[in-house]
């Protein structure tokens, strides 16, 4: 006795772990249910790998390949030469990261002046972020493009990024976060005469890099799959990103006579939000279930 | 927090804001930038398009002729409105009706932890994460109405092919379909999420009464989570009243206009016919509706939905 395994089998004696017939029998339904169902929502990906590893002869053959037996890599090269493909993805990758960390910035701060600072402005920025939360950037498109075109910036990145550098749904998620660090911890500080830009800098930031970390992956990827701002936008293919840049590729070969390199194109691009999907997916979980849930 | 003013560390001799005023400044200072922005595009951007449904301009011309309530009249008097406006609200129920329930039977089914319930997830939860643009190209091949996979199945088993996409009444439910298999995951996910904040008490109560698992469920879940529901219908409303994506890959809003739901027909408007009095003023129109939508769920909590002490 005392060693933790021996705490943990008293209390297994104690109180045993539900193992019953009937609740073995209802996790194996469970397990098969949603094993098909995780199949048939895994399919489509499965058939666009496999696509795009066949020779074009065999896309249409019937019944369909399930299994690319002659696998020819020479298609996602032939994908990766298209004029401008690889233009798309730096384009996307580069306004994505350069929005999200816009976004940090702005409204890291933003968030800690209204969760932490007492100060006038408060409860109106406070309400004029709220309003913003509910007006989507399909109603607000026309004005928008109007001032983009105002300043010029028609087809270049700062069209691309500027419009979204302010972002009320990330100061609300992090007004959220910052509101949960104890206020004896910035007491302390303060008397220790810590200016505000330093506690920021050196308590809040530290103490919140998980709500930080779920609002850049939550945005990278929203941003980067973005399709309809940098449709309008963008007028020339040195300046379109990788969705954009994908819709002209099908409409100029939607009758289907290289779906296999479509396909090797459409993977190659799905690359960077599946790689941040499988580093950070605790972080985009925990954010989306947390992010509305909790207003 | 006023023992920090008499505490400063800076020297005497140098210049002293009092320190209310260093506070104001510094914490208009940190929002400025995030108010600027949000301000610009959110706040000022819906101020702009209020005063451009006022105007008949076509993006071009120098001269804005300001024209009142006309083109508010011109919207509501067309029948071609009205019917995106239905299809709108035919897409929306379609859609929020056949992914809320399929999202909770999955999140019900993932609510015990067995073995590879982390891999399902993830499996779930990855079209969510994938551009639509992306996505469409599959549906394409799904779908195509001469050499698509499914009218292939539909051959084998003796059925007439479908037009599918370029068919005046099913393009709109493959669309509905491919919404399905985007947010079913994630809405899979929010419920999951629901599920776990349900106190097992509840259930070994009920266990001890000899409850039938559909009384359970019936009695006990849907109450509970009756909260992550309607956020669920509400985000479900929102995502595809927004459409868009998905609807420009596919079918352009065609055959015939049979996809052509608000915020296409909107984008049409304005960036392809160049009328950007009516856009705006349907800009507008959505706008309204959003807000009603937003209302409505505020209102609809305190009403329906069981909040847990």
């Amino acid at each position: 006795m005392g060693t933790p395994s021996d705490v943990m089998t008293l209390r297994e004696t104690v109180w045993p772990k539900k193992t019953s017939r009937t609740a073995r029998y209802s996790s194996s339904w469970r397990i098969v249910i949603t094993g098909v169902l995780a199949i048939v929502f895994f399919a489509p990906f499965w058939w666009m790998v496999v696509i795009s590893l066949l020779p074009n002869r065999l896309v249409l053959s019937f019944p369909p390949q399930w299994f690319p037996f002659h696998p020819e890599w020479r298609n996602f090269f032939l994908a990766w030469e298209q004029p401008y493909f690889a233009r798309y993805l730096i384009n996307s990758l580069l306004v994505s990261v350069a929005i999200v960390i816009g976004q940090l910035m702005t409204s890291s701060l933003a968030a800690y002046a209204i969760a932490r600072i007492s100060f006038s402005g408060r409860r109106l920025v406070y309400w004029v972020l709220l309003v913003t939360l509910m007006i989507p950037g399909q109603v607000t498109f026309i004005p928008v493009f109007l001032i983009m075109k105002h300043l010029g910036w028609i087809d270049t990145y700062q069209a691309l990024i500027v419009p979204f550098i302010g972002s009320a749904f990330a100061t609300f998620w992090l007004i959220q976060s910052f509101r949960q660090v104890p206020q004896v911890i910035l007491d302390a500080a303060q008397i220790d005469g810590a200016e505000h830009f330093w506690i920021f800098m050196r308590i809040i930031l530290p103490l919140n890099k998980s709500a930080l970390l779920s609002i850049a992956f939550l945005n990278f990827v929203f941003h980067y799959n973005d399709f309809f701002w940098p449709l309008i936008v963008t007028q020339s293919n040195s300046m379109r990103t990788f969705p954009v840049g994908l819709s002209y590729l099908i409409a100029s070969d939607g009758s289907g006579t290289m779906w296999n390199v479509l396909m090797a194109s459409t993977l190659i691009g799905i690359v960077p939000v599946l790689l941040i999907f499988f580093v950070g997916q605790r972080f985009l979980v925990q954010g989306i279930s947390s992010a509305g849930i909790k207003e | 927090m006023s023992l920090v003013g008499s505490t400063g560390r800076e020297k005497k001799h140098r210049f002293q804001f009092p320190y209310r005023w260093k506070r104001e400044l510094t914490g208009w200072l940190f929002v400025l930038p995030t108010t600027f922005f949000v301000s610009l595009f959110g706040v000022g951007a819906i101020l702009y398009v209020l005063y451009l449904s006022f105007l008949q301009w076509n993006l071009i011309d120098p001269v804005k002729k300001w024209v009142g309530f006309h083109n508010y009249q011109l919207i509501l008097q067309d029948s071609s409105f009205w019917q995106s406006v239905f299809r709108t609200l035919l897409y929306l129920i379609g859609t929020t009706g056949i992914t809320v329930p399929f999202a909770l039977f999955i999140a019900v089914c993932m609510n015990k932890t067995f073995h590879g319930v982390r891999l399902f997830r993830t499996i779930f939860f990855m079209p969510y994460v994938v551009p639509t643009v992306a996505s469409a190209v599959v549906w394409f091949r799904f779908f195509s109405s001469s050499d698509g996979l499914m009218n292939a199945i539909f051959r084998l088993f003796g059925l007439p092919p479908q037009g599918w996409l370029s068919n005046y009444h099913e393009a709109l439910w493959v669309i509905v379909l491919l919404y399905v298999w985007q947010f079913t995951g994630y809405f899979a996910i929010l419920f999951l999420h629901g599920l776990q904040n349900v106190p097992d008490s509840l259930y070994e109560a009920a266990a001890v009464d000899g409850s039938t698992p559909f009384l359970i469920f019936w009695k006990i879940t849907l109450p509970m989570i009756s909260p992550t529901t309607f956020f669920v219908v509400t985000v479900s409303f929102i995502f595809s009243f927004l459409s868009f994506d998905q609807i420009y890959v596919l079918t352009e809003g065609g055959p015939a206009d049979s996809t052509t739901t608000l915020v296409y027909d909107l984008f049409e408007q304005g960036f392809e016919f160049f009328h950007i009095g009516i856009a705006s003023a349907m800009s507008i129109f959505l706008f309204l509706f959003l807000l009603g939508l937003t209302y409505l769920q505020f209102r609809g909590e305190s009403k329906w939905v069981h909040h847990q002490m």
